[in-house]
């Protein structure tokens, strides 16, 4: 039998994972060039919610764990071929097409759409993880510090329990199909604004020629569906956003926050003048769920 | 939200009105057949001053039907820099740069050269000549263009213009018709053809023009088109543009 | 059954774990456990036992003794005469119920009541004995009476003494509380094997439950935090913990399977 038993209920599970969730942030940017257009995103997210359940296989289940978007910043840049003059034949050749051409003038350019999605959620679908009991041995300490030199360095060991996933499902944005609207307002905005001083003919004659502006957009970046559903495809599987956040969140939970740490060896008594503290070792911690309670056993070395 | 669009809008394409083929802008062009076998030297001008030199050989061995001549290039280039750090290669065949200074073009005699001007204020106007030219031999001036010459305008400002050939007196009228901003994106008209003949314009009534639509002037006699405004359209009244400071998107 | 089914954290620690820390403690912090007078804690010639510890403790230089003043002799006062004694405790060894690490003495009325813990520790000492020729030092007549008034009280004089050491078995039985977030130990019980008359044990043994509850409340009271390795759920602010109540459950702490179990319920 085990020196020491520790169990907590599923209701202080959830306060015991509550915490390190709240501890979780992400921020990443990143930028990239695809053919007709080029877009950068930078991003910031924390988690919060989730439904967690303890089951009999020895497994932590996570599920509709919210991720809000602190920032969510998109921009698209692509080549606005805007209003095209000349270009056509001044004297044509009977055989080969033209002669002399009147080269070809365009009122247009590179245009950037920035995207303002701050504050949309998402939500891990499913996050599965097991109990990892790991020995950390600080990599400060030196061959020849015992465990109370290490201690009064600030270098102790420690034993850590992680959530170790299985997996982690992260589900896409979900972009609101009103995103269509602010793209066509941005693009119209943005021929409008070229010039403080532009005259109204020259701005009419630019959106005249492009015709619908969502038509040209979509033309131009080659998206077939709906605009808010490429937006998403960009962000989670272009940019692989949503491969990066399931790994940064896996890597959070197995390797970087555990859910439990304490010292070894353990201070039980306090050091005072004149006298050390008194550690005890801790041997063989193991830890366990069941749809109950989580349970960490432990020996006295 | 900010939203940047970096155009290559020249604003002379837009607040020069009017179109003149002795003194050329960014919307007009020149279309001239040198005939003659030979070396060419052009001097480009603005008003009285010469701003370029540059020569054209005229071989009859060369393949090329065009040469295009940036009038505006070629001062920039001669302003820019010593004469010959300012040669640029202009991509034809025969083109070699040497010490005499100018860029140097080549076509075939029975090729064109096209004159236009790629930004900027323009109202230039070239005069070329044979070097070996006899002395009597004025050369060409494209102050005047000459039979078989072509001179091209487009019209952006919509209004009502007044077409003259100040040389013949001949004259006409166009009228360039407001964007509308339709379902379908608005492409410029193909471009009206004018014979420009002793006899004047060959043009039955008002010219109906599309904005940026082309005109292609054919000079049959010594001419000189000049193209006014007399009376803009500025179409429908327009919301006002001004800034609208920062609004946050609102996201359904 | 649950750990938790009526609580929200349970912690419990089995007999043979609590033996470790404590032997890890006499070994870490020996002067707790050994009590001696200068002249004798310097000399460990005169130790009554051996003494085991961490090489920590001497690197760090932790005394091995808590030094007390000298016993005085009884009629000395010009001078004072003192000697020195050593009480040291050797072995300390707990049994939860059911008991089974040790056999009670009769007078504790074995076997160890449920809920109840007993203690099996073993207590060496000694009073300093001088030898004839360090009583002959003691001057004839004492001291002037008056040299008192003019020099300040008298200096005591410690007798170069040699221990005379003695074991004594000691058996107490107690049970746990918690108070205060603490984990409280009470002696219900002690008795010394073997030594009579009955007035010198009952004194002795009076004296000894003394110093264990002295210790056992200003010591040996062990936070619940401490119970459960510091468990996470003490650092969230938004989370109260306090002992589970009776009902539901009857026995907080409570000691059996040999083991001693703490319940503890959370408010968020």
């Amino acid at each position: 039998m085990s020196h020491i038993t520790i169990a907590a209920s599923s209701n202080a599970f959830v306060q015991l994972f509550n915490k390190i969730r709240d501890n979780f942030t992400f921020s990443k940017s990143d930028s990239g060039s695809f053919g007709p257009f080029s877009a950068s995103y930078s991003v910031a997210m924390h988690l919060e919610g989730g439904n967690i359940q303890l089951n009999n296989d020895d497994t932590v289940e996570v599920k509709h764990l919210k991720i809000v978007w602190d920032t969510l910043k998109v921009e698209v840049c692509f080549n606005l071929p805007g209003f095209c003059i000349g270009g056509w034949c001044i004297i044509p050749d009977p055989w080969n097409g033209c002669l002399v051409g009147v080269p070809k003038i365009c009122i247009g350019g590179p245009i950037c759409v920035p995207l303002d999605l701050s504050g949309l959620v998402s939500e891990v679908n499913d996050l599965k993880a097991n109990l990892k009991p790991v020995y950390f041995v600080d990599p400060a300490r030196t061959a020849g510090e015992s465990d109370l030199d290490a201690e009064f360095a600030g270098h102790p060991n420690k034993w850590r329990i992680f959530l170790d996933p299985v997996f982690v499902h992260v589900d896409p944005i979900d972009i609101p199909a009103s995103i269509a609207n602010i793209i066509e307002n941005i693009v119209r905005d943005a021929i409008e604004n070229m010039f403080p001083v532009l005259p109204g003919f020259i701005v009419d004659a630019l959106l005249a020629a492009i015709g619908p502006i969502l038509d040209l957009v979509k033309g131009l970046l080659g998206i077939v569906g709906d605009i808010n559903d490429w937006l998403t495809d960009l962000l989670m599987n272009t940019f692989d956003l949503l491969g990066i956040i399931e790994t940064a969140i896996a890597d959070y939970f197995a390797a970087k926050t555990p859910i439990y740490e304490f010292e070894d060896p353990y201070p039980v008594l306090d050091a005072g003048p004149g006298l050390i503290p008194v550690k005890i070792p801790i041997r063989n911690l193991a830890s366990h769920v069941n749809s109950k309670e989580m349970i960490v056993t432990a020996d006295v070395g | 939200m900010t939203t940047r669009l970096k155009t290559t809008l020249d604003p002379n394409l837009y607040t020069q009105i009017g179109l003149d083929s002795g003194s050329l802008t960014m919307l007009g062009t020149i279309v001239h057949q040198l005939g003659e076998p030979g070396e060419y030297r052009g001097a480009l001008h603005h008003g009285p001053d010469v701003k370029a030199v540059f020569f054209i050989l005229a071989d009859s061995n060369s393949p090329v039907a065009q040469v295009t001549v940036d009038l505006a290039g070629l001062e920039k280039a001669q302003s820019a820099a010593p004469a010959s750090d300012a040669e640029e290669w202009c991509g034809c065949a025969g083109d070699s740069k040497d010490s005499s200074g100018g860029k140097r073009y080549a076509v075939n005699p029975r090729g064109y050269v096209l004159f236009h001007v790629q930004g900027g204020q323009g109202g230039y106007y070239v005069h070329l000549r044979r070097i070996d030219a006899a002395e009597n031999d004025k050369g060409y001036d494209t102050r005047t263009l000459k039979n078989g010459d072509a001179f091209t305008a487009m019209i952006l400002r919509p209004g009502a213009y007044s077409i003259r050939n100040t040389l013949t007196k001949a004259v006409a009228e166009a009228v360039v018709r407001y964007p509308i901003i339709g379902d379908k994106p608005y492409v410029p008209p193909a471009p009206v053809r004018i014979e420009c003949t002793a006899n004047g314009f060959d043009i039955k009534g008002r010219l109906d023009l599309g904005v940026g639509q082309g005109l292609v002037f054919n000079a049959r006699t010594d001419s000189r088109i000049e193209i006014k405004l007399e009376k803009p359209d500025d179409g429908p009244r327009r919301p006002n543009r001004g800034r609208t400071g920062f609004q946050k998107v609102q996201l359904a | 059954m649950a750990f938790t089914d009526n609580c929200e954290l349970f912690a419990s620690v089995h007999e043979d774990g609590v033996n470790r820390v404590i032997n890890h403690i006499r070994r870490q912090r020996p002067s707790w456990f050994n009590y001696a007078t200068a002249d004798i804690a310097s000399n460990r010639e005169l130790w009554c036992s051996k003494i085991d510890v961490t090489s920590d403790v001497v690197k760090y230089k932790n005394s091995f003794f808590t030094i007390l003043p000298p016993l005085p002799i009884l009629g000395a006062d010009s001078p004072p005469i003192g000697i020195g004694f050593i009480a040291q405790l050797t072995k300390a060894l707990i049994d939860f119920h059911p008991g089974n690490k040790f056999s009670l003495p009769p007078q504790l009325s074995p076997p160890l009541q449920p809920q109840h813990f007993a203690l099996d520790f073993q207590v060496c000492g000694g009073l300093g004995c001088a030898s004839e020729k360090e009583l002959e030092q003691i001057p004839i007549g004492g001291t002037s009476p008056n040299a008192a008034t003019f020099e300040g009280p008298k200096t005591q004089v410690v007798l170069r003494t040699q221990p005379i050491c003695f074991c004594l078995e000691v058996f107490a039985t107690g049970h746990f509380t918690l108070e205060n977030g603490f984990l409280l130990g009470h002696v219900d019980g002690i008795e010394i094997v073997d030594i009579t008359p009955d007035g010198l044990e009952s004194n002795l043994e009076c004296y000894l439950k003394m110093c264990v509850t002295a210790v056992l409340r200003e010591k040996l009271a062990i936070q619940m935090e401490k119970l459960t390795l510091s468990f996470p759920l003490f650092d969230i602010a938004t989370v109260t913990l306090s002992p589970s109540p009776n009902p539901p459950v009857p026995n907080n702490p409570a000691v059996e399977e040999d083991q001693l179990k703490i319940f503890i319920k959370m408010t968020v």
